[in-house]
């Protein structure tokens, strides 16, 4: 083969391909992690929340003028909702779900006060129709009955008033790793509450499912319900409600005017679609995807022009010699061979080179942030890439190489 | 001369269109990229406070209540509870200092045709203007006397006050909030530290709240914190919210000033005798990790700047790192490509010198203008990003600086990348490259 002209021909003038491989080896490192973390947000931004996110917006009261009977109010408000066309079903809530703001607590699978046994949960309160107005599964046990919700004043102890709960599966693998989770009875507290669960729900996500940190990670559905209705001061009570598929839109506003022709002393605000606020939960995770993607493909863009731009000035330097090898017989499929093999060269440096520079940076990246071991399917779609990329860039200024008329090396310059 | 360079650059970087878009491209995007990232990172990691950023002070009181094995692997919590910190801010060892939370309140003007609304508001202790810098344009925050009378009034943001009173001057008028009454003793100007060092609880990026009151109110309006987080080491002994002030729960924010690193040790030694003293008095019974941070130290220990912006940075510089070699490659063609001309010219007995120069000028155009695409495409950049994602409103807009540190870094990254080159062809014997013409 002719690889040993064209290895002396690049060593000869060796500053221009020494630039390319650096290049290829700098890109190579970039894009391979730039991927990886693409990958791995992706992943985490496509995880599934176990709640009917399509068809679910929320909204927060706040009253101007208190009332007396809030239970009486609340019941009201809940019961206008229900009865509008196109609502599934609605639920007062203690935090919206997946805003990021939420309450967590620990419990225990054991009666002994043992921290080790301490599990912790994302707890959220809801009335009875808590679980058809999230769209969560149950799958064993039963829901919250009506006389079983407790409305509580600003201020009251709401572990005080707890008979029961309702747990996700993982939280219940969480408390008790064998057996049935059903039935069993969760400890809370230094007063050692005994807390039966009376259901167990399909799993939902928490509010720290965007965090990235390992304990987060193990922990992201750990969830619980509680049957409460609070009543708050300094803040709003949130609602979170259900629609009919493709009814989303049509019914915010509506539900917004029945509430305020229910009581219009009172302020609404954060009318959101469950959609939004998860976007605004992923806001950084969304934000970092696309400028990397965005770098990535600049970065292979540049190297591909740099390439052509160097392949089609070595053209043009050489187009006397290439004349004169295609005066001496050599084929167009010769000319452009040559320079196939030549780029292939050049790109097998830059990736021999780039494959380790991808793993120093990963371990960098590894060192700041918490991110996963890279699994070893990225490094060769990288090299593959470049080999692709090297040859399509390359291809343009080559066909033009080997259509040089033999002719030329007989003109003089 | 120079003018005579510039023109030959100039005439340099027609001949050859292609290569001359090329570089001017690489830069620009290696510009652009790198400038976008860095005045990102620049929001997320900003010192809110420079002239101050190293009196300030934040605290860790350690209250655990029990003695767990592997306690000492948890953190203190950040917050403090209500006793604890009334008992702190009775110290005399900090120049100043502040207390304060953040709440919900409904403002209801007094023009009834206007309707209620919701805001922010925060009850501060009385030493929060002066120590947090904050700017007024009518009047001022409230002193001592005020904050322990249980005074009934209000600092108004900006914003608030042009709500309200369509931006006049309103010392001394009454404001409705909370369904109680408030005199208006200050309006402040604009203050919106980025981050919210004072309170990294919630939104770090949020804007500031609209109105500020006495913390000293905190028992009588019985108003609960919004948007932050409060962490009991043991819930609270009976309903109300007496009892939740008297709890073992942390949810106030407490900054003190000590001007000197003395003053520091001496509040940090005030906190250990605390510790003691209350572990005697049956309380505090973990160990006693408690720390104290300033400005930076808390930025950075909340951890404010998602390691990810970190890592945004380095991807950038190594962006802009490919875009020079990139650069180095094409000017190397080129000048190579150039090498009879310049052959020529040193046979006529230009010097290598001046040859060199004319390159260097040649390469520092290429910069400039590469640096001016670059600014284009970063200010695109930050308008994508602002437009794009709602934690990004607050990103600044490309100032003189960053204008100026955009061109000079192009210009300069460009020589760099260029001298080799330039050097290497400067040194090509001439009368070889004659030979073949």
């Amino acid at each position: 083969m002719e690889i040993k002209p064209i290895v002396s021909s690049l060593w000869f003038n060796k500053t221009g391909p020494v630039l390319i491989c650096l290049q290829i080896a700098f890109t190579l490192a970039l894009v391979v992690n730039a991927i990886f973390l693409i990958d791995v947000r992706l992943e985490k931004m496509n995880q599934p929340l176990g709640i009917d996110t399509e068809n679910i917006f929320s909204l927060s009261s706040m009253l101007v003028t208190p009332v007396e009977d809030h239970q009486a109010f609340m019941k009201r408000d809940m019961e206008a909702i229900r009865a509008i066309p196109g609502v599934v079903d609605a639920t007062p809530v203690l935090t919206v779900l997946h805003s990021g703001s939420a309450r967590a607590d620990t419990y225990r699978g054991v009666p002994e006060l043992n921290d080790d046994m301490e599990r912790i949960a994302n707890v959220n309160f809801v009335d009875e129709h808590g679980l058809d107005a999230l769209g969560i599964e149950l799958i064993a046990g039963r829901n919250f009955r009506a006389d079983e919700i407790v409305y509580l004043e600003p201020g009251e102890r709401a572990y005080t008033k707890l008979r029961n709960l309702i747990i996700s599966e993982s939280m219940g693998r969480a408390l008790f790793p064998e057996g049935e989770i059903l039935g069993r009875t969760v400890y809370y507290g230094e007063e050692n509450l005994h807390l039966p669960v009376i259901g167990v729900v399909s799993d939902v996500a928490t509010a720290w499912m965007a965090s990235d940190s390992e304990y987060a990670r193990g922990t992201k559905y750990n969830f619980m319900l509680q049957p409460f209705v609070e009543r708050k001061t300094g803040r709003g009570n949130s609602y979170m409600i259900r629609t009919e598929p493709g009814m989303l839109e049509r019914t915010m506003p509506e539900v917004e005017d029945k509430l305020f022709s229910l009581y219009g002393d009172r302020l609404i605000t954060r009318v959101r679609t469950q959609t939004d606020t998860i976007e605004r939960s992923y806001a950084t995770d969304r934000a970092i995807t696309q400028i990397l993607s965005i770098v990535s493909g600049l970065m292979v863009l540049i190297t591909a022009l740099g390439i052509v731009g160097l392949a089609s000035f070595s053209v043009n330097q050489r187009t006397r010699q290439i004349g004169t090898r295609r005066a001496l017989g050599a084929k167009k499929r010769d000319i452009l061979r040559y320079f196939l093999v030549e780029n292939i060269l050049l790109t097998s440096m830059g990736v021999s080179l780039g494959s380790i520079l991808v793993y120093g940076f990963h371990f960098y990246l590894f060192s700041i942030m918490p991110i996963p071991k890279m699994t070893p399917e990225f490094l060769p779609m990288g090299i593959i890439t470049l080999y692709v990329l090297g040859l399509l860039a390359v291809m343009g200024p080559a066909l033009r190489a080997a259509s040089t008329p033999p002719g030329v090396a007989t003109r003089s310059a | 001369m120079l003018i005579y360079n510039l023109r030959l650059a100039w005439i340099s970087l027609s001949k050859t269109p292609v290569l001359s878009v090329l570089m001017i491209s690489a830069i620009g995007i290696g510009i652009g990229v790198c400038m976008t990232i860095i005045t990102v990172y620049a929001l997320m990691s900003n010192d809110p406070v420079p002239a101050k950023s190293k009196s300030l002070y934040t605290y860790e009181l350690d209250n655990h209540l029990t003695v767990i094995e592997g306690q000492e692997e948890e953190d203190p919590s950040s917050l403090v509870g209500y006793r604890d910190v009334m008992n702190m801010s009775a110290s005399t060892i900090p120049e100043m200092q502040s207390i304060h939370y953040q709440t919900t309140g409904i403002f209801k003007p007094s023009d009834q045709t206007l309707k209620p609304f919701r805001e922010v508001v925060r009850l501060a202790s009385w030493g929060f203007f002066e120590m947090f810098d904050v700017p007024f344009k009518y009047g001022s925050g409230w002193d001592q006397s005020v904050e322990e009378k249980q005074g009934m009034v209000v600092v108004l943001g900006e914003d608030l006050n042009d709500r309200l009173f369509g931006g006049e001057n309103s010392i001394g008028r009454r404001v409705e909030l909370a369904g109680r009454y408030f005199e208006v003793v200050g309006v402040m100007d604009q203050f919106s530290p980025i981050p919210r060092y004072y309170e990294v609880d919630g939104n770090f990026f949020d804007d500031t709240e609209g109105a500020f009151i006495p913390f000293s109110l905190t028992p009588v309006l019985e108003l609960q914190k919004s948007g932050g987080s409060t962490m009991c080491m043991r819930d609270p002994e009976s309903d109300g919210f007496a009892s939740f002030l008297e709890s073992e729960c942390n949810w106030i924010h407490h900054w003190v000033k000590l001007p000197t690193t003395e003053d520091r040790d001496a509040y940090l030694d005030m906190l250990t005798n605390y510790s003691i003293d209350q572990r005697k008095r049956g309380r505090f019974q973990g160990p006693f990790r408690n720390r104290i941070y300033n400005v930076n130290e808390w930025l950075e220990y909340k951890e404010i700047v998602n390691p990810a912006y970190v890592m945004l940075i380095g991807v950038a510089f190594m962006f802009l790192s490919v875009c020079l070699l990139n650069t180095n490659g094409l000017l190397f063609a080129k000048f190579t490509g150039r090498a009879g001309d310049i052959s020529v010219r040193r046979a006529l007995g230009c010097s290598k010198k001046r040859m060199f120069i004319q390159h260097l000028v040649e390469i520092g155009m290429v910069g400039l203008l590469g640096g001016l695409f670059g600014l284009l495409l970063a200010t695109a950049g930050l308008f994508w990003l602002k437009e794009m994602f709602v934690n990004y409103e607050n990103l600044a807009n490309l100032n003189v600086e960053l204008v100026g540190f955009a061109i000079g870094v192009s210009i300069l990254s460009t020589l760099i990348a260029g001298l080799y080159p330039a050097w290497r062809i400067c040194q090509l014997p001439p009368a070889q490259y004659l030979k073949s013409q």
